[in-house]
């Protein structure tokens, strides 16, 4: 479900139907009575493909990626050049 | 679903393992290897809950149709709605530890399936809704909300919803309690009538006293139990006893009082026999609601078997 | 169109006025009291939880409407829906019924939104405010109710034995249907004021319109347009709705003066 328009999607929930069409009546209920929705998405459960659980370690790092962080460059900054003023970087944010 | 636990011969280290990261307080997705006798146990206990919150629909919803004022009546119906939802919500979690919900609901219609206690309760007056919904689901807030903590995550998730929403019906409960204690005389003397009879039941409903036994032990080191039934239903009375009196009315029991040293309250022995024949479907409304459920469902029989075909003609690219 | 708030100046008009409101009240209150009825039982459990939804927005649609009235009357919501004798209300026939079945209850929400969608129109457009503006909120949720019931509908008449049976259910539910565009003579001193830009019998048109498609999509024949069951808008009510009015009222009468 979309909570507000440009949202992305997350995952509510499931139901039981006996086709996509229903599916949606029966989600928009179930699954949004109280939370706020502006979209619906439904897919059969047998169509979602999914990685193993085993397989949560391939996601973890085995080296160090600060380097793909902006954060720890802002950090570097701070210990080389401590007259650094805080970042035009983090003004943006 | 047998009533024993299964023994099979697990591998050890799988188990070890297992056992490893439940201590751990790591939870287990659906799909993941478990022991037979883990999910054995998750399972009745998520099928119960499920069974409860279906048939804890019933007792409410009698008064739907005779609710005193259009607010009362729409949100006592927002009520009853949840509590089927939460039925709707377990029974998929039960189904990812390996059965369908047809089989379970066709189990529970049958008379075969258990749920909880307080459900086999007649709700006689307006006030019993009162007391459904601040101590009944006050009690299984106590239970529920212990149980977020639990290692199976796809049950500690549905019971975050769960538990907000019954969030919503304690205080909805509270709104009905306040406007009959605070009524007339004839509302308040309801309301007390509601509460002495429910007294019992909402004791009985955290169950006897743990016996220390290597299944408890093990329930509680996988988790699947989080607090043991004295300490909940301490928890509920620590609460809940306040309220009582903070509305001028009695509690049912003589007898309860609070001892400052041991910081428990002591409290009248319930009849356990009652508890145990009430759990085998020999409540006072046990029978008459089970057959309620029957006859819908029988009468519902073609309206899933038409379900069914679409479903398949659909899968087969027969309908458009 | 002469100005509706001028006209409502005549009390004749006005008392027409709140008659006709009274009758989208209760239409409301009635069928919500009868949606909620199959809370715990619906056929699944994910149909009980949208059907309960449906019951409860009827419900505070026919809350909404008697607010207004209230507010013109100067008396209060509740003593409105519950302390009035039996022939003081003005909902039809069709709204009373028992829920005989998912099959009748669906095929009675498919007739009653298509015609509850075009009467909201019909207030909408009447600009007389503050009918006007409730009329177009509570559109947003009708449009639900349609939908959740033509999609019931569909799937029900397609089984093999469903389209006798939902069939059956239109053959009952069709002679009420028709008797939700009973005219009274309230009818015509709103449209002699100007206060709606139509009449009751234009309305039945647009329904017609509407609900046949629907029907005849399915595999249903249309019942014929003869036979009304009138007698709702004056109070005339059929055996089933005295039972339900004693459920509706009996905890509020046990004590009128109370709050609740």
């Amino acid at each position: 479900m979309q909570g507000r328009h440009r949202d992305a999607h997350v995952h509510a929930g499931d139901v039981h139907a006996p086709d996509a069409e229903m599916a949606l009546v029966l989600a928009k209920e179930n699954y949004t009575r109280r939370d706020p929705c502006v979209n619906l998405w439904v897919v059969r459960a047998d169509q979602i493909h999914a990685t193993t659980r085993p397989a949560a370690e391939m996601f973890v790092p085995a080296t160090d990626k600060s380097y793909r962080f902006g954060g720890s460059y802002r950090q570097q900054r701070r210990v080389l050049q401590s007259s650094y003023k805080a970042s035009y970087r983090d003004e943006d944010q | 679903m047998p009533e024993t636990t299964p023994v099979v011969a697990e591998d050890p280290e799988a188990l070890a393992d297992f056992t490893a990261r439940v201590r751990a307080g790591e939870q287990i997705e659906a799909g993941e290897w478990m022991p037979e006798e883990y999910r054995f146990e998750a399972l009745r206990l998520i099928n119960m809950h499920a069974n409860s919150e279906i048939m804890g629909a019933l007792p409410e919803r009698e008064w739907i149709p005779r609710a005193p004022s259009l607010a009362r009546k729409m949100a006592l119906t927002a009520k009853v709605q949840d509590e089927v939802g939460h039925g709707m919500l377990l029974y998929r979690v039960a189904e990812t530890l390996g059965r369908s919900r047809d089989e379970m609901i066709a189990e529970l219609v049958a008379g075969r399936a258990r749920f909880h206690n307080v459900f086999h309760y007649p709700a006689e007056t307006w006030a019993d809704v009162a007391i459904i919904q601040v101590f009944v689901d006050g009690a299984a807030m106590q239970t529920q909300g212990a149980l977020r903590s639990c290692s199976y995550a796809p049950y500690s998730r549905v019971l975050k919803r769960i538990c907000y929403e019954e969030d919503f019906h304690i205080q909805l409960g509270l709104d009905v309690w306040r406007a009959l204690a605070e009524g007339t005389p004839r509302q308040r003397a309801m309301l007390q009538d509601a509460l002495c009879r429910w007294w019992t039941p909402i004791m009985h409903f955290f169950g006897m006293p743990d016996r220390v036994s290597p299944h408890t032990e093990k329930m509680l080191a996988w988790r699947i139990k989080v607090k043991s039934n004295e300490e909940l239903r301490q928890q509920f009375l620590r609460k809940f006893v306040p309220i009582i009196l903070e509305y001028g009315l009695d509690v049912p029991d003589p007898n309860l009082r609070w001892v400052e040293d041991e910081q428990r309250y002591v409290y009248t022995e319930p009849d356990w026999e009652e508890l145990r024949r009430v759990g085998r479907n020999g409540g006072p409304k046990s029978a008459e609601r089970l057959a309620l459920r029957q006859r819908f469902h029988a009468q519902h029989a073609w309206v899933r078997e038409a379900m069914s075909r679409w479903r398949a003609a659909r899968a087969d690219g027969a309908v458009a | 169109m002469p100005d509706a708030r001028a006209a409502i100046a005549d009390p004749a008009v006005r008392a027409a006025y709140r008659e006709w409101l009274l009758r989208i009240a209760d239409d409301e209150l009635v069928i919500g009291h009868r949606h909620s009825e199959w809370t715990g039982f619906g056929p699944d459990i994910e149909s009980d939880v949208a059907m309960s939804s449906i019951a409860q927005e009827e419900l505070g649609h026919g809350r909404a409407w008697y607010e207004q009235i209230a507010a013109d009357d100067g008396g209060d919501v509740d003593r409105l829906a519950f302390g009035r004798a039996p022939r003081e209300y003005r909902h039809a026939a069709l709204l009373e019924q028992e829920n005989d079945g998912w099959e009748y209850s669906i095929v009675r929400l498919v007739l009653y939104e298509a015609f509850e969608v075009a009467r909201l129109r019909l207030v909408a457009a009447s600009g007389h405010e503050p009918a006007a503006g409730l009329a177009q909120t509570l559109s947003r949720e009708e449009r639900y109710h349609g939908l959740f019931a033509d999609t019931w509908l569909t799937r029900l008449a397609g089984a093999p034995d469903g389209l006798e049976r939902v069939q059956a259910a239109l053959d009952r539910a069709w002679p009420d249907a028709l008797g939700l565009f009973e005219s009274t003579a309230a009818d015509d001193v709103l449209r002699r004021a100007g206060v709606l830009p139509s009449s009751p019998g234009a309305l039945r048109e647009t329904w017609v319109d509407t609900v046949r498609p629907v029907l005849e999509q399915c595999g249903l024949a249309v019942p014929p347009s003869a036979g009304a069951r009138e007698g709702g808008r004056r109070g005339v009510h059929t055996a089933a709705f005295e039972p339900l009015l004693v459920q509706l009222t009996e905890v509020w009468k046990s004590d009128p003066e109370a709050r609740w």
